[in-house]
């Protein structure tokens, strides 16, 4: 069995699967920069769900209100608790969004409020080096959303270790490409979710 | 009339010379009583028995031991019940005690803070920490006690292997069980991740190796250098089957099998886990745990070190996907193999006496198997007490007052008759 698959959260609310490509890219990245012996294809794993526990960091994203089942929000919790790492990218990207203010509110519900992750955080150099913090996306940069540059990603932690990573940076817009069209990018927008994964793999 | 005569006569010789053989024999024991008290006092030995309703304690045992060396004839009877403790550290952070108990019958086991457990007819093991004082075990008529010794782990741990999830939570499991863990986890062939020290393994700085991976064999030399010196291997996963580490390992690692279907919702979360089948174990190599019938985790010692060699693979399923202790378990059972390659504990502070030296572990010795150290010291229980021959002393007194009434006996025979 491999070592790694991308796992994508499948939520009974909003719009889970806004963003399909993402986990092709990913996997592309982790198989193009490291050695790590990663699943061709990623799998959706309902969040309420014990088959969660197979994948040890998951992916969600959306852009509709956010609300978790009771098995949801316990399933995670739980998940959390044993060593699981929940990465979440508001895909809406807009000024007090849907998305943004109910999965706050459901973070903090199953598992602990998100607070700012310093940008020197070993995530940011735990595979590619990202002294700035976490990279800027063509959406933030050209005005799009709500219009910011959101300087840190958030967090919860359980001790030392990340549980749950929230991003408001729209990074599922900024990875649902085809990998094949990498070849026509200056700068790898992937290479921060590379980092992620190795992250989850070692921390 | 002369037979009467003469058999009065007769009598009264006898009785004369009884009652002078008396004399003479009472003199004799003097003598020999005075002979007695010139001699050495090993050579006089006085018997001393005790009857015992119960343990004597170490003062009174080890004064009756001084008189048995010295010559006295010291015996002892009574059924006492059997109870003996050993206290020992466990290999581990956590600085817990390994109590092992035996007696007769159930038992409880106190220290000055209280109970701490009980054990059933036979005894057992407990393991505790946060222990005060010395810690007593009794049956309710016999008590036995020793002093705990803190255990010190005497290094970090090493893992090696390649960046996955098993690597991740072994870390995991062993730095939350209290160990300090450095890594270093292969990336890419030219890339390795280092957490904490990027050193080589060396006994002084790690305790205990872990190597979860075949892209370990350049360092096997190293490692096994490292095992021979004293250190711990643990061989897991891939690193369990490598040629590499053939020479130390306690048996061949052969094909996986995969885990039983039933996954976790089972009894017994390893039969979940793929196994990789261990066959050819070696003749001096110990099997610590099993899998229905295939061998699980072994263990030999090479050389100065030990080598633990585990059949499990993805171990770090057992962790997220196990029931509601499987986080605790997989902790648990991650400190026991680590812990059984671990080298010896150094223990500190061990007696509960002050005055340390020799003679304070000798009385912290007997107290843990009183029973066992009454034996050693004054030999097995006797069933009767022994005979008592009279002292010679106590016979003179009668032999004087034989000897008078026949010699009165006498006098008065010869007066009666007119004689002079």
């Amino acid at each position: 069995m491999p070592d790694f698959v991308f796992a994508t959260a499948q939520y009974d609310s909003g719009d889970w699967d806004s963003a399909p490509m993402v986990p092709a890219n990913i996997i592309d990245s982790v198989a193009r920069y490291t050695g790590i012996d990663v699943a061709p294809t990623g799998v959706i794993v309902p969040l309420g769900s014990r088959d969660i526990f197979k994948y040890p960091l998951v992916y969600l994203t959306g852009h509709l209100p956010v609300r978790f089942t009771d098995a949801e929000r316990t399933t995670l919790s739980e998940y959390c608790a044993r060593g699981g790492m929940l990465f979440i990218d508001d895909h809406n990207h807009d000024v007090d969004g849907q998305f943004h203010r109910t999965a706050w509110e459901e973070v903090a519900r199953a598992i602990g409020p998100l607070q700012d992750l310093p940008n020197d955080h070993a995530l940011y150099r735990a595979f590619f080096k990202f002294p700035e913090g976490p990279p800027t996306t063509s959406h933030e940069l050209n005005g799009w959303g709500d219009n910011l540059v959101h300087k840190h990603l958030q967090a919860v932690f359980e001790g030392d270790r990340i549980a749950v990573l929230y991003s408001s940076k729209d990074y599922s817009s900024e990875w649902n490409f085809h990998p094949d069209n990498k070849r026509f990018l200056s700068v790898d927008s992937t290479k921060f979710g590379v980092n992620l994964v190795i992250y989850a793999l070692t921390r | 009339m002369r037979s009467r005569a003469n058999r009065r006569l007769w009598w009264e010789r006898a009785a004369r010379g009884s009652a002078l053989a008396l004399v003479g024999l009472a003199l004799l024991r003097i003598v020999l009583a005075q002979g007695e008290r010139s001699t050495p006092a090993s050579h006089r030995a006085p018997v001393v028995h005790l009857t015992l309703a119960g343990i004597v304690g170490p003062r009174a045992r080890d004064s009756l031991a001084a008189h048995a060396r010295a010559g006295d004839a010291v015996t002892w009877s009574g059924d006492l019940a059997a109870v003996a403790t050993a206290l020992e550290p466990t290999r581990d952070p956590a600085a817990r005690t390994r109590i092992t108990a035996v007696s007769d019958g159930a038992l409880v086991l106190v220290d000055s803070l209280g109970d701490i457990d009980s054990l059933p007819r036979g005894g057992g093991v407990v393991i505790a920490s946060g222990l005060r004082g010395a810690v007593r075990v009794s049956d309710g008529r016999t008590v036995a006690s020793a002093a705990p010794s803190m255990g010190t782990t005497s290094g970090r741990v090493l893992v090696l292997g390649h960046v996955g999830w098993e690597s991740k939570f072994t870390i995991a499991a062993l730095e939350e069980a209290g160990w300090s863990v450095d890594a270093q986890l292969q990336l890419s062939n030219t890339m390795r991740l280092t957490q904490g020290s990027a050193g080589a393994p060396a006994i002084g700085v790690y305790a205990v190796v872990v190597a979860l991976d075949t892209v370990l064999g350049a360092e096997a030399a190293v490692l096994s250098r490292f095992v021979r010196a004293g250190g711990g291997l643990v061989l897991s996963g891939e690193a369990a089957a490598a040629a590499t580490f053939s020479a130390m390992t306690p048996a061949r690692g052969g094909a996986r099998v995969e885990g039983s279907r039933g996954g976790f919702d089972g009894s017994d979360p390893l039969l979940a886990l793929p196994i990789r089948s261990l066959t050819a174990v070696r003749a001096d190599a110990v099997v610590l745990e099993r899998r229905g019938g295939a061998i699980a985790v072994v263990a030999r010692r090479v050389e100065a070190g030990r080598v633990v060699q585990s059949a499990y693979e993805e171990s770090w399923r057992w962790r997220m996907q196990g029931g509601a202790s499987g986080l605790r378990e997989h902790r648990e059972w991650w400190t026991r193999l680590v812990a059984a390659a671990a080298p010896s504990v150094r223990a500190s502070g061990t007696a509960a006496s002050a005055s340390g030296g020799g003679e304070t572990s000798v009385l912290n010795d007997a107290e843990a198997a009183p029973r066992a150290t009454l034996v050693h010291r004054l030999g097995p229980a006797v069933l009767h007490a022994p005979n008592r021959s009279p002292e010679p002393r106590q016979l003179h007194p009668w032999l004087g007052a034989v000897a008078i009434a026949l010699l009165l006996a006498e006098w008065a025979s010869r007066r009666a008759r007119g004689a002079a």
